[in-house]
């Protein structure tokens, strides 16, 4: 069994990115699924059934259908952490193979600028409970972790390290300079973000993805379907997904690879039938909440052997020049990361490369594209990995 | 024979220089020396948790149950609900054990010692564990706050490995103002000096020592050394010439790096009496208080064993210390100046029944080990995450367990009230791996992967106007 060129994308929205105080997460909701319904060349009332991935900010399918006023259709919201939206559209693409709807269609969507907060806030419902987390945990915490631990284990000198993850953020925001939706359009020197503010070191202000407003919506239909339809699409070729929680408590965990990401992208290799991702994989969009999360992530999906992204990075390997460009449109670091969105996000711009519409960002003649999010932090993870083709 | 068979003591690791503070009022120091400040995350629960957990470290065996936990003090942290409960569940005593807070007097420790020694001697208790801590607060800017200091200290009482034997008793009485705290008192309130100690603790005092003297027809000549209490170093002294007791004859009373610790501050003198008390010493404590007690000790051979296992129990604790960068951390310590809150909700908090059911868990530290393949987990799983056995664990205490440093950050976001935090990830020795803010370290160049640490009880947050106590690690005591 296999999702393999099953379900199709027919049409994709995504908002602009940023500080959208001028802008609700419903009015997000409506810009992302109005830009994708008119993409696809359908209407409103041709949804047949939606899910939205959201992690704090939209309850129940309501937060699709009162946006859109799409009452009585089946509505759902689904919630995996930073892989909420992969999820929604993970549970669209089954129900469509599955032969239950012709056309659904898939949103993520969070508005975090509302809260005030630096950084995300957690789900407020069920009993706080267990001495597992500490209290006032922070995420680039947890993450300055998983950095500390890997330039320990592949002894690298920690300032040479901490020049390694800054040359990824100096790659995705050039890339992100080049996209008119991305939260910073703006390139940054090796100098800034080395010497920017120390979050958790070794990440500075640099190393951090931002505190995002978005939302991103996708129409899925049969391949079938879409094979008779005269407009461009892209069909999915793999999808996988894996959870883990044991590692925060297991001394076995090495904090350096992480086995949900490992996991969910064989999943999704062997249902795309990719055997060597570092050849066959054109272009990837990654979990880079922070610069140390796209560095792991390289090895962890194959694209270059473990221990080995240092050499990579400072070859150029996933600049958009490279053999395997990585973040074309910004990743999390300059596009932003509006939690519940990220996943479609990065959907969109596989979608706009595949079918040759991502302008100055445009890598020639992409067969394969990869989306990898991943949700939590070191010790404990939600993974997903989809393989999009032509 | 009935007597103390273990002490220890909590000698917090900031320290504060009375000068620092004279300096920052523009005033002259009261004393010289410096002054214990309790860390952000402690109080006189976490305080009195680690003299007891000392103090039982020590003892020559675990011979006999712990039937009680007397807690003295005049700063629980509730005015309604027993603190002794929460340290003898951290301490993980006995469910049988008796609990009892005693409170609101200085002396509040020595009168429990009289208890702890009557209900041994009576038979109806094997081991009593006595705890002592006090968090007491003077005015910003007063003489008080630059001579009190944080602290705790515990003692063993029972009838077996008796280190020293509790010989004789007096006691007095006395209503008198010097110093009190009304229910809604923050600060130590007290009357002028000069009436306060001279027809306070300068009366009442010398009426217990002669009053003990007589009762046992002895003179001070009969002691090797006499150790008590007293409101400062000044009137330290002053009861010395008063009595008649030569320099030598007194005991150190630790104003020079600690302060007066409240209730702790007699047991953590004799604490320090006794690290260089040798068989045979007769000793006379006394403390004052609302009245005061006078007990004659005797040291027993079994104290040669004691130092041997033991060497010393102040000493190494005074001697680890780290400084406050400055006078006004100590007041966001104490939460006398509220400082910038992080830009982050609050966090959530265990509600009661959730409290209820991890208990043991949280408080002392209780994981899991498998009975299959032997993977320690804390906290506790009902499916191996090794074997993934379902049910087949038992209990394991990984409150006395030392550990490893696996990995690290330095978190400048951390709403700790110190910043930033040292968020670290912990292989502890028995087993079991933790994430925790790594505590009492001030040299975060320190820090690095396969640093030894040991785990101390802390106070984890208020919320909800309800306590939350929990282990952190901290760099290993060397």
């Amino acid at each position: 069994m296999s999702i393999k060129d099953k379900c199709a994308i027919i049409g994709m929205g995504c908002t602009r990115f940023g500080e959208l105080w001028d802008k609700s997460g419903d009015d997000l909701v409506v810009e992302a699924v109005s830009e994708a319904v008119e993409d696809a060349g359908i209407s409103f009332n041709d949804i047949q059934a939606a899910w939205i991935g959201s992690m704090s900010t939209a309850w129940s399918g309501t937060g699709l259908v009162y946006p859109l006023s799409l009452d009585f259709i089946p509505a759902t919201r689904v919630e995996n952490k930073c892989a909420s939206s992969i999820e929604a559209l993970k549970e669209a693409c089954f129900a469509v193979a599955a032969g239950e709807y012709d056309i659904v269609l898939a949103v993520g969507m969070e508005k975090l600028k509302d809260s005030g907060a630096s950084g995300l806030f957690p789900p407020t419902s069920g009993v706080p409970s267990g001495p597992k987390i500490p209290l006032n945990r922070t995420a680039p915490g947890s993450y300055a972790q998983a950095a500390n631990r890997y330039f320990y284990q592949f002894n690298i000198d920690p300032d040479e390290g901490k020049k390694t993850i800054a040359k990824i953020a100096v790659k995705n925001h050039y890339n992100g300079s080049m996209h008119p939706k991305a939260q910073f359009q703006r390139e940054v020197t090796l100098e800034q973000v080395m010497n920017a503010p120390i979050v958790s070191w070794p990440l500075g202000l640099f190393d951090c993805c931002g505190v995002t407003d978005g939302a991103a919506a996708a129409i899925v239909t049969s391949a079938e379907r879409a094979s008779r339809l005269a407009q461009d699409y892209i069909l999915v070729k793999g999808i996988g997904l894996s959870v883990g929680a044991q590692g925060a408590i297991d001394q076995d965990y090495d904090y350096v690879h992480w086995e949900e990401t490992v996991n969910a992208s064989r999943m999704a290799y062997d249902e795309a039938g990719v055997n060597d991702p570092a050849k066959e994989i054109s272009v990837a969009e990654v979990h880079d909440c922070f610069t140390i999360t796209e560095l792991i992530n390289y090895e962890d999906l194959g694209f270059c052997p473990k221990g080995s992204a240092k050499e990579h990075v400072d070859a150029g390997t996933f600049t958009l020049k490279g053999d395997l460009p990585v973040n074309t449109d910004g990743g999390l670091k300059a596009f932003g990361h509006p939690v519940g969105a990220s996943g479609l996000r990065m959907t969109y711009e596989i979608y706009n490369q595949l079918l040759n519409r991502a302008g100055p960002r445009q890598i020639k003649d992409p067969e394969l594209g990869l989306v990898h999010c991943q949700g939590g932090q070191p010790g404990e993870f939600n993974c997903a990995v989809l393989i999009l083709g032509r | 024979m009935v007597g103390i068979k273990s002490y220890g003591v909590h000698i917090p690791f900031k320290r504060l220089k009375r000068q620092s503070i004279a300096e920052y009022w523009g005033t002259r120091p009261a004393e010289g020396g410096e002054r214990t400040i309790a860390n952000w995350d402690e109080d006189a629960i976490t305080m009195a948790v680690a003299a007891g957990m000392n103090c039982l470290k020590a003892r020559l065996s675990g011979d006999k149950d712990i039937s009680g936990l007397l807690f003295a003090s005049t700063s629980f942290p509730y005015k309604e609900k027993q603190t002794a409960a929460i340290i003898a569940t951290s301490l993980d005593l006995p469910r049988n054990c008796l609990t009892a807070d005693y409170g609101n007097s200085l002396r509040a420790a020595s009168i429990v010692l009289k208890s702890a020694y009557e209900s041994v001697s009576s038979g109806m208790a094997d081991d009593v564990l006595i705890t002592a801590a006090d968090l007491r607060l003077g005015y910003p800017g007063g003489v008080l706050e630059q001579i009190i200091g944080d602290g705790g200290g515990a003692i063993l009482v029972g009838s077996t490995d008796v280190i020293v034997s509790i010989d004789g008793y007096y006691g007095v009485y006395d209503y008198f103002m010097d110093f009190w705290r009304a229910e809604h008192d923050a600060f130590v309130q007290s009357w002028e000096d000069r009436f306060i100690h001279g027809k306070g603790y300068l009366r009442v005092m010398p009426e217990v020592v002669g009053g003990l003297l007589k009762r046992y027809g002895l003179s001070l000549k009969d002691f090797a050394r006499v150790i008590y209490n007293a409101p400062d170093a000044r009137r330290h002294a002053a009861l010395a010439r008063k009595i008649g007791a030569s320099k030598e004859l007194v005991a150190d009373h630790l104003f020079d790096h600690v302060g007066n610790t409240g209730a702790a501050t007699v047991i953590l003198s004799l604490a320090a009496a006794l690290d260089n008390a040798s068989p045979g010493d007769r000793l006379l404590l006394a403390n004052y208080g609302d009245g005061a007690d006078a007990f004659i000790l005797t040291v027993t051979e079994e104290i040669v064993k004691f130092h041997k296992r033991n060497r010393s129990i102040v000493k190494p604790q005074i001697e680890r210390k780290a400084v406050l960068s400055s006078y006004a951390k100590y007041l966001a310590y104490r939460n006398l100046i509220q400082i910038q809150p992080v830009p982050r909700p609050e966090s959530s908090y265990p509600t009661p029944p959730a409290m209820w059911r991890e208990n043991k868990e949280k408080l002392a530290m209780y994981g899991a080990k498998c009975r299959q393949c032997g993977t320690v987990q804390y906290p506790a799983r009902r499916v191996c995450i090794k074997c993934k056995t379902r049910d087949d664990f038992e209990r394991i205490n990984l409150s006395g367990s030392s550990g490893k440093i696996f990995t690290f950050s330095i978190d400048n976001l951390a709403a700790n009230v110190d910043r930033p935090g040292i968020y670290v990830v912990v292989d502890l020795d028995k087993g079991g791996r933790i994430q925790q803010w790594l505590t009492d370290c001030d040299e975060i160049e320190k820090v690095k992967i396969g640093m030894a640490i040991e785990m101390t009880f802390r106070r984890e947050q208020i919320a909800g106007g309800i306590y939350h106590y929990g282990w952190k690690p901290r760099p290993i005591s060397q």
